[in-house]
């Protein structure tokens, strides 16, 4: 059986009212989950709060979720709605509407690189910089949680065409900076 | 953007995915190989497909057991608590205004103020009155006539205590300061004079900044026309904003920039949609008395927009360093802004 089809029997189970399996995916999804929230918040309470949000959410609202094909990509959305939520509560005092306000920063420590050298991670720090917060955020979503096109043009609320149009744009830019060669695949 | 649809189309295909990451069977990896020598012009597709599909590779997070037994555990508490309509619950937040009771100061000011205008009345002499602001201040202050001024921030007013006397009340205005005019008597106007032109008024409500080379008239209620030596008069209808243009020698007018303007007067600033960094800049400047030193000018590229609240400094830098994704460090007068730093996590 693969990953996905074991992650959807639990899920159903989830979904029927068994407290075990809402565990079960948490103890799977809770990692990444968290990983993401941080990079988001900056903040590791709120973080943590933002994705203990999202479980108690998904318990409450489980007899309204149907038609799911992929469980994380279900709570990687809705982490990042709560995420934004929290933020946006934190900010209550001012009202402040920046058209993006996700800026999650990518560091060459995160990465597999073919050598641990301070001028090549100096390298790769400036060309992350140099992405868009957009790029960032999505290959950071492609790559580090491996999902796809059509999963990340639902969860940005961009067309398939953009999602594409910007990975696209990002490595470009990368391979450009001489990154993509210092990297071990 | 055809050379990107190919691409998408490409990265559909589940078929070509497969030839890509070497996962074909035989007969598609013939077909994709006859493909590439075919259209020996998609080889630049399949390159960028290729490193598109690589990507670039993430340590993964191995998971932390014990931690996140912990965490369910928490979570267990909630679970049970809640009822199926709870609302997620939030934090306490590090951002707590504490807002500072301005008002009630401005109001004993006014007070004292009242109290030393009753006493020149009395001693029958021209009394010279004149309020100053410092910086990051707001004063209220009232008029024997029932007219309102709120003096903002690094700002004096001044006027002579005879208007019972003189046709027109005239007040000297320099920095910025927001009018609220009580109607004035038949062939009486309520004049005030900046240092490059006047604005004539009878009876309403408008912001004045002098701060800056040619001064900004806000008209958010009334009518009021601006004079200026050796030009035609202009007049200015509710909810425009105005200023004398040197260059062309004319009267530049804006709509719908009143709250943007005038605003401060809450204690707020109101910044329109995509308002850039140079104006927020000029705001700090002009209101807190900083000189402002930019890291880079791809700062200037920032932009604002929604309303902030100003009456706690500390709270408005820390916000404004939060959403625009800047840290500032003041030395002295001198305010330095910099691109945020991230912490390593």
């Amino acid at each position: 059986m693969t990953q996905h089809n074991k992650h959807l029997i639990i899920w159903k189970d989830m979904l029927k009212g068994d407290l075990a399996a809402l565990e079960q995916l948490y103890s799977l999804f809770h990692t990444d989950l968290y990983h993401y929230a941080l990079k988001i918040t900056e903040q590791s309470d709120l973080a943590e709060d933002a994705v203990q949000d999202v479980f108690v959410d998904l318990w409450n609202y489980r007899k309204q979720i149907t038609n799911i094909n992929s469980p994380k990509f279900y709570l990687i959305r809705s982490l990042r709605n709560q995420c934004l939520k929290l933020i946006k509560k934190q900010n209550r005092l001012t009202d402040f509407a920046i058209v993006n306000p996700i800026n999650i920063i990518i560091a060459p420590a995160e990465l597999q690189l073919k050598a641990e050298n301070d001028f090549v991670k100096k390298a790769i720090e400036t060309a992350l910089h140099k992405l868009s917060p957009r790029q960032r955020e999505i290959i950071y979503l492609k790559f580090y949680n491996n999902l796809d096109y059509e999963e990340l043009a639902e969860i940005l609320e961009i067309n398939y065409q953009s999602v594409v149009n910007h990975i696209h744009k990002a490595m470009i830019k990368l391979r450009q900076a001489d990154v993509l060669q210092h990297l071990k695949y | 953007m055809s050379k990107n649809n190919n691409l998408v189309e490409l990265l559909k295909n589940a078929s070509f995915l497969r030839w890509l990451k070497k996962e074909d069977g035989v007969e598609e990896s013939a077909h994709w190989n006859k493909w590439q020598q075919e259209h020996p012009e998609n080889a630049q597709f399949v390159e960028d497909a290729k490193m598109m599909e690589l990507g670039i590779p993430f340590k993964k997070q191995s998971i932390n057991q014990a931690k996140t037994k912990a965490n369910w555990d928490k979570l267990g508490t909630k679970l049970q608590n809640a009822t199926s309509t709870t609302e997620p619950s939030i934090p306490l937040h590090k951002l707590q205004s504490t807002r500072r009771n301005w008002l009630k100061i401005a109001a004993t000011i006014a007070v004292v103020a009242f109290s030393f205008l009753g006493i020149s009345t009395y001693l029958n002499k021209v009394e010279r009155i004149q309020y100053q602001t410092g910086y990051a201040e707001n004063q209220t202050i009232q008029l024997s006539d029932g007219t309102q001024i709120i003096l903002a921030a690094n700002s004096t007013l001044a006027y002579n205590d005879n208007f019972v006397e003189l046709d027109n009340r005239k007040v000297q205005l320099s920095g910025e300061a927001y009018f609220k005019v009580a109607a004035q008597p038949t062939g009486k106007q309520f004049i005030v004079e900046l240092k490059d032109l006047a604005v004539t008024v009878i009876g309403t409500e408008f912001n004045v900044n002098s701060h800056r080379e040619n001064s900004i008239i806000s008209l958010v209620e009334g009518k009021v026309t601006l004079n200026k030596e050796g030009v035609a008069e202009q007049p200015l209808l509710a909810g425009q904003t105005a200023s004398f243009n040197t260059q062309t020698a004319v009267f530049d007018l804006v709509n719908n920039q009143t709250d943007y303007w005038a605003d401060w007067r809450y204690q707020k600033w109101s910044f329109g949609e995509g308002t850039p960094m140079k104006e927020v800049i000029q705001r700090i400047e002009e209101t807190f008395g900083l000189t402002v030193e930019l890291e880079n000018t791809t700062i200037l590229e920032k932009q604002a927009s929604g309303s902030i609240e100003i009456d706690n400094q500390k709270v408005l830098f820390e916000s404004l360093s939060y959403l625009l994704n800047i840290d500032f460090s003041i030395n002295g007068s001198q305010l330095f802004i910099s691109q945020k730093v991230e912490n390593e996590e």
